[in-house]
């Protein structure tokens, strides 16, 4: 007889969120447990809706860029550049060979910054605190750069049609290259802190499986599918500004779980301080900025615009009727499709892991809800 | 790809053009599921979005699917009316189809038959209209 | 007085809550004893110093100012040094940062958050969006600043603030009680 039949239970709705430290943002999540094994898993998502495609419609083309920045807000530069890549093949503006390498090492600081912040909040869901405050004070070199050079330090938008709205500022290589020396000693500090801790691994190894066909198929990018062991990385897959140029590796890991995921954001940092460091080298004299008209009026026609952000696909679909505004400004967010994902990564696992598998997809509610 | 795309449908496709990477089709709402099965058999495996626009006569539904071998896009239109458009859902190809239909049933008004679980997903549930139709009107 | 809304209409002047508490009316009449005066204003320096000096936050963070409040928790700009600690309940918590866009789904959770907030309590409204809608005020679905719904004791502006500015508004927050009396609601 087993122990089920003496205690008849029912299963419970349990309700995570909308505020709850852990989840991220406005996320809520309506799990139904059977003891404390989670059965099924209902997002709801809407809290952070804010209109922002609405609002890109009474918007002048240059003045949707700040709100681009307010999707993903950890990282503002890639949701620019996917809307400028839009609009600038929609106007078929050249953008110079300067303004290319600029805005990689734009982006690639983006993508160090958001995966430390990721590293700092899973880590410390999971009750690793130190690592959140470790974290955030290597991340903090990175908002003093960027408020050298655009002088915003999470919001930049510092890229504009044709380019980028301002040139390197003084120093700004210097301190680059000091913080390219400042960062690997400390991310070997994190493995031996974080990767190699015992609790640590039990609580992300084995734990929230998403097969790769299931991956692919739910229309996961970035490290979530990375982390199930496909190798697609839109930076290789469309090439974008200068990366066909330059030398670095996609990082994918076959275990589908938490840990894997953990590991391709790991790694993915010390990628992108790679490539900073190819650009700098390699970084030419010239315009930071193409020849744009005063007033941005692209023809008629649509055009998308698609980068790897550090989420995963971030993608921008600009239609123009010819007018200073556009017709229908879409973005689509990496993060929706992985929450759509969630339930089947959850089903099966404890409560106490609800909450290693959602920080390891690392969504932002920004850019889900738009 | 866009020729052997043509030759399985025919005439159901009513426009076809390569643009870049990306093959940009028009069908009609009975010939949707036939396409995009056809687009699943050829590698087209990733569903990227789907999403709608208002061009003030119909509603454009667009579904974006990418080929991980060919790096070429599959851009599908679909016009639907501007009120009570109705189209099949693709839940049933793709996992992924069932959260941005649901944003384009809550956003634009289109409902898509077959979906397990079509409702409001972005806006409370009480809401009255489709925000991004272009004749809403903040009241 | 003098300050003018969007429209140009000028807004109306916000007066202080002097209405007495129940507590202030004991202290009214315990103040005509002899030295009652004094033990009540050291009574009143007591507690104001201790709810300005450990002022348990909860996070609200709704968007990108959440990370700039994370920021300014974190090492550089440290806020345990202000005896401001995050609790993740407002059962726990004093101090509510509202920090990003208030959405209309949003918002009555806002408000039974503040409810379920023991008092006193204090609101601080962090940045644009939170202060008066921020670039998203003619949006469909947002909130045009967070005191439609709870009442704000501190508004910072910005999108986001800087860590620096988010310390300046905690700290008038403590000036702003230590003017406080148990006296009464508002005491100047």
């Amino acid at each position: 007889m087993s122990e089920r039949s003496l205690t008849p239970t029912e299963t419970v709705v349990l309700n995570m969120g909308p505020q709850h430290p852990s989840t991220h943002g406005v996320l809520r999540l309506q799990l139904t447990l059977d003891g404390e094994v989670v059965t099924d898993c209902q997002p709801v998502i809407g809290y952070l809706h804010r209109g922002i495609e609405k609002i890109g419609e009474a918007r002048t083309y240059p003045q949707i860029l700040p709100y681009t920045d307010r999707l993903d807000y950890l990282s503002s530069a890639s949701n620019n550049l996917a809307y400028l890549q839009a609009v600038e093949k929609l106007m078929g503006v050249e953008v110079p060979e300067r303004a290319k390498y600029l805005r990689v090492i734009l982006l690639e600081f983006n993508r160090i910054a958001s995966h430390l912040m990721f590293v700092a909040s899973f880590a410390n869901d999971l009750a690793a605190t130190t690592m959140f405050l470790y974290c955030l004070r290597e991340r903090e070199p990175i908002m003093d750069l960027f408020e050298m050079w655009t002088g915003a330090r999470l919001t930049q938008s510092g890229m504009r049609v044709g380019g980028l709205a301002w040139d390197l500022p003084d120093g700004f290589i210097e301190k680059t290259r000091d913080y390219l020396k400042l960062l690997p000693p400390r991310l070997a500090e994190y493995d031996r802190l974080l990767s190699g801790n015992r609790i640590f691994r039990v609580r992300t190894e084995g734990v929230g499986i998403l097969p790769p066909e299931e991956a692919i198929d739910y229309g996961c990018s970035g490290p979530t599918l990375r982390g199930s062991g496909v190798s697609y990385d839109v930076r290789r897959a469309e090439p974008y500004e200068v990366y066909d140029q330059l030398d670095f590796d996609v990082i994918a890991f076959p275990a589908c779980d938490c840990m894997a995921r953990y590991q391709v954001r790991m790694d993915e940092m010390r990628q992108s301080l790679r490539i900073i460091e190819q650009c700098l080298d390699r970084l030419p004299d010239g315009e930071v900025i193409a020849k744009v008209p005063r007033t941005i009026r692209p023809p008629a026609g649509e055009a998308y615009g698609r980068v790897e952000s550090p989420r995963g696909d971030f993608g921008c679909w600009v239609v123009s009727d010819g007018g200073p505004q556009p017709a229908r400004v879409r973005f689509r967010a990496p993060s929706f499709f992985h929450l759509a994902a969630l339930p089947r990564m959850l089903r099966g696992w404890k409560i106490g892991d609800v909450v290693a598998i959602l920080g390891s997809i690392d969504t932002v509610l920004g850019e889900v809800d738009r | 790809m866009l020729d052997k795309l043509k030759s399985q449908l025919g005439e159901a496709i009513e426009s076809a053009e390569e643009v870049g990477r990306e093959l940009r089709l028009r069908v009609g709402a009975g010939a949707l599921i036939r396409l995009v099965q056809a687009c699943q058999e050829n590698d087209f495996s990733y569903l990227a979005d789907i999403t709608a626009a208002d061009t003030g006569t119909e509603l454009r539904v667009v579904y974006r699917l990418i080929s991980f071998d060919t790096g070429q896009h599959a851009v599908i239109s679909v016009g639907v009316p501007r009120s009570g458009g109705r189209l099949p859902s693709l839940t049933g190809l793709y996992r992924g189809a069932d959260w941005p239909e649901r944003e384009v049933y809550d956003l634009f008004g289109v409902r898509f038959d077959g979906h397990p679980n079509l409702q409001r997903i972005l806006l409370t549930d009480d809401w009255e209209g489709h925000p991004l139709l272009k004749s809403w009107q903040a009241k | 007085m003098g300050v003018a809304s969007p429209s140009g209409q000028p807004l109306p002047a916000v007066e202080p809550d002097l209405t007495p508490t129940p507590l202030g009316r004991s202290a009214d009449v315990f103040c005509r004893l002899p030295g009652g005066g004094i033990l009540l204003t050291t009574i009143d320096t007591v507690l104001n110093w201790g709810r300005a000096s450990s002022l348990w936050y909860l996070t609200y963070g709704l968007a990108c100012c959440a990370i700039e409040m994370m920021c300014t928790a974190a090492s550089r700009w440290d806020l345990d040094r202000f005896g401001l600690i995050f609790r993740g309940t407002p059962r726990q918590s004093d101090l509510m940062f509202v920090a990003g866009t208030v959405s209309k789904k949003m918002a009555p959770v806002l408000r039974q958050l503040y409810e379920q907030m023991a008092d006193p309590k204090y609101v601080i409204a962090m940045g644009g969006c939170a202060c008066e809608g921020g670039p998203f005020h003619d949006s469909y679905f947002t909130v045009q600043g967070v005191d439609e719904i709870v009442p704000v004791d501190i508004y910072i502006a910005g999108c986001p603030p800087r860590p620096e500015a988010l310390i300046d508004g905690i700290m008038k927050l403590q000036e702003k009680i230590n003017r406080g009396s148990i006296r009464c609601t508002d005491a100047r």
